[in-house]
Order: C-alpha cells, then structure tokens, then sequence
C-alpha cells in the first residue's frame, strides 16, 4: 500500500515548481500560441519528467537499471544529432530561396543580423561561464532551435533545458522584442524608404544548383559545418528538383511535425529540477534576450553602414530581417513599413533578407564549432 | 575580474572576430555565387514589378 503514495512522499518543493514551469510553458502554447509544435511538448514532458521516480527516465530499482523512454529518445535523438538535423531537412523543404535571387545583397543581412550569438557568447564568457558553455548560450541568438540544440548537445548538455527553452520563447517574442529596437535605432524617415525590384522568374537550374554548390563551398572551408549546411540544403534540393513532389511534401509536414514533436518532448527530459533550477538558467534567459536585441541591433546598423554607400538606399528595417525566425520576422517588419506609410510593401524584401538569416544562422552554428575548442 | 574570466573573454573576443569575419565572407562568397548562377542560367518571363500597388 506504502508503495501507492510514493510520489507525494517524495515530491520535493522544486519538483512541483518545475511542474509549474511545465503548465506556463503549456499555457503560452494554447493560450498565447507561443510557438506551440515545440512549448507544449517541452511544457508536458517537463512535467513527466519532475514526477517522483518517473518512468520515463531511467531508474535504478533493487540495483536494476530500468531504462525510460525519454532517456532512450534522448540518447538516440540528441545525443547523436539525428533529431535537429531531420529538421534541418524539413527546414530545408519549406525555404524558397528564389526572393533572394531577386535582390542578392540582401544575402549579406543574414551575416550581419548573427551579431547578437557573439555578444551573447561575449557576455555569458564575462559572467564566467567557460568558453564552450558561453558559444552555445550565444547560439540562441540564431534565432533558430535546432541549430541552438544541435550546438548545446555537442558544446553544453547540462544547458540544453534552458537553452531549447530561451531559443524558441524569444523566436516566439519577436514582434514585442524588435519594433522597440528598430524604432531607437532609425528615424521615421529611414523607416519610410521604399524599395523596388523586380519579380522575374528564376530558373530551375539555378535553385537547382545553388543549395549543391552552397554545400560544397562552405564544406570545402568549413567542414564541420557540413552536416547542419549540408542537411538544410539536401531538404531544399528535395524542393527543387521538381521529380521528389511527395517526398518534399511529407519532409514539410509529416516529417517536420513528427521530429518537432520527438524533439520537444525529448527536450523536456533535460528539464529535471536539479538541473533546471540553477542560477545559471537565469543567466541563459537574460542573455539570449540580449542576442536577440544585438541581433537586431547588428541588422539595422549594418543597413545602415551600406546605405552609406548605396544609391538606391535600403530601408534599415529589412536589416532587422536577417535574424533566422522565418517568416516571423518578415511579418514584423512589413508590418511596421505599413504602420508608417500603408502604401510601402516591404514584405519581399523582408523575406529575402530572412531567408538569407536561415542561411546566415546555420553557418554561424557551423562557424562556432569550428572555432571554438 | 578574474584571471580565467579574462582569458576566457578574450578567445570569446577572438571567436567574434573570426567568426563574424568568416560569416560576412561565405555570404560574400554566396553573394557571387548566386548571381553568376543566376546570370549563367537566366529565368524567363522577366517581368517588372511596381514597388507598391
């Protein structure tokens, strides 16, 4: 009979906190639609996983090890990558990287909108975190969460709780984290430049070729950012080939909502209260806040650098478009052109410069783990 | 402030360095690559587009 109220005799204070933390993070999922493919299942498996002897964890009972579910898709998911980078095949499948051929300068947003990774991984170093811990906290300011967890995995383990968690709450606070940081970085009238292009079509061979090439090239000088480039770009060249229909189909929805869910859930599994109630979690929370804000910071002052240079000048707010929150950012930007002029569209140029932070954020995750040792 | 914060900031300092530089020349790098693609094999139904309707 004793054996039936286990659970309330050994719940701790910090066990129910963390269920706590559990139901506001599925609140925000359903209430406030916080990025919910991946905050509801963090949110319930942070709650199986601060049950008292939970069996999705792995258990030692009578000196026999009893292996849990989650610890199996931790090991097997995490551990080995497989997890963040069949989403990046997914990901892959769904950019269309034909607005960028349309105004290619805007390629270079997505290096200039990665700023806030390295101020981040600056700070966390100067809040005496080690090197590895410091690069994997910055590379929540790539706005992108399996390059976050694909990084924390190999650079930080013991963070990938809070990591996973920061990375994807800011994706899903860009509209209240980048107007106000737009506005004090540009007057009203940068902010109504308009922008022209055109809107030709680009041809198969091109999108065919470009996400080859682009694997090829960064893996040639950066090999050990060929697996996460490497795999973004196999998802797109499924898109393009034009014969892989079904295939480029399912690696959008099936496949990506299947790893979304595997990958949420797994997630949680780091979410125990021994290791996510520590002070450093608050210093992950406050610093990826901070990469997201240099981020956008790095975007408009890098437009601009340029318009100081260019004829036909950009409209800065696009800059703060390189982040790799797709199409998040591209909505807030366009948004915010239409609120200070209804007749400037800038929605295409803002998706350009996003699509090009998708690239932008993959390579800096690459980037960081050939430099940092 | 410590010694091993020091130290550790520095290579955070130089990780910076590096890593914006070798980020802003791979898209640098794409930027090239892209248009000479595009210029080698050219779309069709080249169509001009008002900036706003």
């Amino acid at each position: 009979m004793e054996g039936l109220f286990i659970g309330f005799t050994a719940i701790t204070w910090k066990q129910l906190l963390m269920m706590a933390v559990g139901g506001g993070l599925i609140y925000l999922a359903i209430k406030k639609e916080y990025e919910p493919a991946l905050l509801l299942p963090i949110g319930f498996g942070t709650i199986l996983v601060n049950i008292p002897y939970s069996s999705v964890l792995d258990q030692v009972e009578g000196g026999r090890q009893i292996v849990g579910a989650l610890s199996i898709f931790f090991r097997a998911g995490i551990l080995t990558e497989i997890f963040p980078l069949l989403i990046f095949i997914a990901i892959g499948a769904m950019i269309d990287f034909s607005p960028l051929f349309r105004k290619p300068i805007l390629l270079l947003f997505g290096a200039a909108a990665q700023f806030g990774i390295f101020f981040a991984m600056m700070a966390a170093a100067l809040f005496g975190f080690g090197l590895k811990e410091a690069a994997a906290i910055g590379v929540i300011g790539s706005a992108d969460g399996p390059t976050s967890i694909y990084v924390a995995s190999r650079f930080a383990r013991n963070l990938l709780g809070p990591i996973s968690v920061a990375a994807y709450s800011y994706m899903a606070l860009v509209p209240i984290i980048q107007p106000p940081v737009i506005k004090l970085l540009t007057s009203r009238r940068e902010r109504l430049i308009r922008m022209d292009g055109s809107q030709r079509k680009i041809s198969q061979t091109t999108l065919v070729l470009f996400p080859i090439l682009v694997t090829v090239l960064t893996g040639m000088f950066a090999p050990t950012a060929v697996a996460l480039i490497g795999f973004l770009m196999f998802g797109n060249l499924v898109r393009e080939c034009g014969v892989l229909k079904k295939l480029s189909l399912a690696a959008q929805n099936e496949l990506a909502s299947l790893v979304t869910l595997l990958l949420g859930i797994t997630i949680a599994s780091t979410m125990t209260a021994e290791r996510f109630l520590q002070v450093s979690t608050l210093f992950i929370i406050g610093l990826g806040l901070c990469a997201f804000i240099f981020d956008t910071a790095g975007g408009v002052l890098f437009a601009k650098l340029l318009n100081l240079f260019l004829k036909k000048k950009i409209n800065p707010m696009i800059g703060a478009a390189g982040i790799s929150a797709f199409p998040m950012s591209a909505r807030v930007i366009h948004t915010m052109g239409l609120k200070e002029d209804p007749s400037n569209y800038l929605l295409m140029y803002a998706v350009s410069a996003n699509v090009s932070g998708q690239i932008g954020s993959v390579l800096a995750g690459g980037l960081i783990l050939a430099l940092v040792h | 402030m410590p010694e091993t914060v020091m130290r550790i900031f520095k290579q955070a300092l130089a990780v910076t360095g590096k890593g914006m530089l070798a980020l802003f020349a791979f898209m640098f790098l794409f930027f090239i690559l892209l248009v000479l693609v595009d210029r080698i094999f050219p779309g069709k139904n080249t169509e001009s587009e008002s900036p706003a309707p």
